[in-house]
């Protein structure tokens, strides 16, 4: 894959007061957001309006109200939820065809797909109809279809459903690649793992409207500090005393301690403590809610 | 953009296209049918000597025509009957029209014969006296015969028996008459005379012309290959659906590229397939006419008298060209309306199996389309019901097709049944191509037919 054409230029977009509805149903509800480029994750819990966005931004649906601006005139490559090919057609058959519905001349589109076959690992199956591979294969075909246009914006509608570990890992090497190349990806999934592994920048969408978005560690900042974890260089039951002794409840995690705070702020009563009872302190950091405790709490 | 679009069109259509000739279905069907077509053509070269794939046809117009005359009195005062004799009318309509006279018939025994079915065509002839005498004292006027016959006197067929028949008396009566006259005035005679037959038809039953065989067949012959081939683009939407490839494709191509390419593609696979069956029947089908020549050939040198498979006038109008040229844009105007009409409601298929239910109602309309031409035919081609149903684009391929084959349909109605038709196309494909949009992203909803008028009400 080469690198984009406006090399390192980010390509935003502005979704602004989108609503859709079918029939008595809102599947979104003025909904606003921006993606300021690089990996953005779309969060969402099932039937929150992730896919019917998405497809706004595709163009698939024309949204009641609201609109879509990019930052740049953009191509866009998209990996529906719902995906799938042609499964009685032959890999490279159809790589070349959806690279030319998407513009490329036929040799350009059967270079790229040989190369991408390649770069996942998947070569062998060029000549292969679609249906004779696994399941896992198939999304790997499907992401290069995604990718063989070299798009400035990626979109990746739940991308690690039905994928193992290892194809997993061969999908979040290729996303990052992609936004280390100055891509904007956008991911909707449901594993808040992926989303906080990739993810600068996220959205929360509910009933159709954003209820949360913006950068996710000023995001997690706002959040108020749910404990601390300590690990001593001393032994552990001296820490547990020290703590137990100023009325902080502890719990053994790996090699340290979680101390949960009562109050959000008493992280400073937490290191007296431990300097009171002179226990050597390795490592003290605070914890802050997971991507998923947020996600609970707010989807 | 425009460019764009037509590569893209370019691409879908090729890309279709070559899916037909790797599908195992499609080449078994092909073969098939290229095999059904040469045993057609072997079963007419077989039963008729020669002719065309449609036996049938060729069986219904093998038979030697029963046909009768009777001279009135004033016809044989005349002196008619050395003239018009059986063989004299033979030659005139054909060896396959045995002739016969009948002494002493009038009109009222005629019509019975006719009924009775010893003979499709009865000729009455008595010799009117109302012809004028021009300045140079020649004959003139229109003397009448009564025609009666079992055809539908509406047909082409009908017209073109009866202005053969017609040609001989006027050729008759004009000899008659000139040889009553001196030598020397006989040449005068030959360029002034205006002597003329002209026949009033009376239709005495009701059976089945060859204008309605050939209609019949035919309208068959267009049902069944719009019907089956129509599924193609039906079946190529449900497959791109259950595969759920629809979507990726509706982000990269406008829809309606999308439709058009793949009904183009379909209507290429289709016509591939006329073509490989056409080149695989083409030697039977050689042989068949050559033989056909040479009966028709051996009947003429038999000066009429041998019955011929190549009987004038339900060849003329088998091969009539122009028949066929309408047979073909019927043929592609009829397929395209069906095509993206099944594409259409196959998009708002929900699962695989429910294919059969929601092609239900183009297949019901397209069959009805065929009843009413079929059963429009028999009933009276040039009924209010026909000429209205000629103007309805759904059903105009049939039954305008019917009308013509039947001899009824005059020129600008066809032409304006086609230009109908073709706008309808258009439409029902830009139609088609917004519900299929609509209908490829909403796997597991029901579409209800509320949700199709929304479209076109609404944006979606």
């Amino acid at each position: 894959m080469s690198e984009p054409s406006h090399s390192q230029e980010t390509y935003s977009i502005e979704v602004s007061g989108l609503t859709k509805a079918f029939g008595k149903k809102t599947a979104l509800d003025g909904l606003s957001f921006s993606v300021p480029g690089g990996a953005f994750g779309l969060l969402g819990r099932n039937g929150a309006g992730k896919t019917t966005c998405i497809r706004v931004i595709m163009g698939i649906f024309t949204p009641d109200s609201g609109s879509v601006r990019f930052s740049h005139d953009v191509s866009v490559g998209y990996l529906p939820e719902e995906r799938g090919l042609y499964s009685e057609r032959r890999v490279l058959d159809q790589m070349r065809y959806i690279g030319q519905l998407r513009g490329l001349p036929d040799e350009v589109a059967r270079r790229r797909a040989t190369a991408l076959l390649e770069e996942l690992d998947a070569s062998q199956y060029k000549m292969m109809k679609l249906g004779q591979l696994s399941k896992g294969n198939q999304q790997k075909i499907q992401l290069a279809v995604t990718l063989l246009h070299e798009p400035d914006i990626i979109i990746l509608d739940e991308p690690f459903s039905g994928l193992d570990p290892i194809n997993s890992k061969l999908l979040k090497d290729l996303i990052n690649k992609q936004a280390r190349a100055g891509r904007t990806v956008i991911f909707s999934s449901h594993q808040m793992s992926q989303i906080e592994e990739f993810c600068e920048e996220i959205a929360i969408i509910k009933e159709g409207k954003c209820v949360l978005s913006g950068n996710l560690r000023e995001i997690k900042k706002g959040y108020p500090a749910l404990g601390v974890y300590v690990e001593t260089d001393g032994p552990l039951e001296d820490a547990e005393s020290a703590l137990g002794s100023a009325g902080l409840k502890t719990a053994r995690k790996g090699g340290g301690l979680v101390v949960t705070l009562s109050e959000p702020d008493r992280k400073d009563f937490v290191l007296r403590a431990l300097q009171d009872g002179g226990v050597p302190i390795s490592v003290f950091s605070v914890l802050r809610p997971s991507l998923e405790d947020i996600f609970v709490e707010r989807a | 953009m425009k460019k764009a679009r037509t590569s893209q069109l370019i691409a879908i259509f090729k890309f279709e296209y070559a899916g037909y000739l790797q599908k195992r279905a499609f080449l078994m069907m092909t073969v098939v049918f290229a095999l059904l077509g040469i045993f057609a053509n072997l079963l007419a070269g077989r039963g008729m000597g020669g002719g065309f794939s449609f036996f049938r046809f060729a069986e219904f117009y093998q038979k030697p025509v029963h046909a009768a005359f009777s001279l009135g009195p004033a016809a044989l005062a005349e002196g008619a009957e050395d003239i018009i004799t059986p063989d004299y009318l033979r030659k005139y309509t054909h060896g396959n029209y045995i002739w016969k006279y009948v002494e002493g018939a009038d009109e009222e025994s005629a019509e019975n014969m006719v009924k009775k079915g010893d003979y499709k065509i009865f000729v009455y002839y008595d010799a009117s006296r109302s012809e004028s005498q021009d300045e140079k004292s020649y004959a003139s006027g229109l003397r009448q015969l009564s025609l009666y016959q079992d055809t539908d006197p509406t047909t082409s067929a009908s017209a073109e028996i009866t202005a053969r028949i017609e040609n001989a008396f006027t050729a008759a009566l004009r000899e008659n008459y000139i040889k009553t006259l001196p030598d020397s005035a006989q040449p005068a005679a030959q360029r002034a005379v205006d002597l003329r037959a002209g026949a009033a038809l009376k239709q005495v039953a009701d059976t089945k012309s060859t204008g309605f065989v050939l209609a019949y067949g035919l309208i068959f012959l267009l049902y069944i290959t719009i019907s089956s081939h129509s599924h193609f683009a039906a079946n190529s939407v449900i497959a791109e659906k259950t595969s759920r490839a629809a979507e990726l494709l509706i982000s990269s191509v406008n829809p309606a590229s999308l439709m058009f390419g793949k009904v183009f593609a379909a209507a290429a696979a289709a016509f591939t397939q006329f073509g490989i069956v056409a080149a695989a029947s083409a030697p039977v089908a050689a042989r068949n006419f050559y033989l056909l020549g040479e009966q028709a050939k051996n009947a003429a040198a038999a000066g009429g008298r041998q019955a011929s498979p190549a009987r004038l006038i339900s060849m003329e109008q088998a091969f009539s060209p122009h028949l066929w040229v309408s047979f073909a844009l019927f043929f592609i105007l009829g397929y395209f309306m069906y095509a993206f009409f099944f594409a259409a409601a196959a998009s708002v298929v929900k699962r695989a199996e429910d294919a059969g239910s929601v092609t239900m109602l183009p297949t019901v309309v397209l069959l009805f389309g065929f009843t009413v031409s079929v059963f429009g035919s028999m009933s009276g081609a040039d009924s209010t019901i026909m000429r209205v149903f000629t103007f309805i684009p759904f059903f105009s391929p049939m039954v305008t097709f019917a009308r013509q084959c039947m001899g009824v349909a005059r020129a600008p109605e066809v032409l304006t049944a086609m230009a109908l038709d073709f706008a309808g196309v258009i439409l029902m494909g830009l139609a088609g191509a917004k519900i299929y949009q609509a209908g490829v992203t909403l796997q597991g909803k029901t579409f209800s037919p509320k949700d199709i008028a929304a479209l076109f009400t609404k944006k979606t």
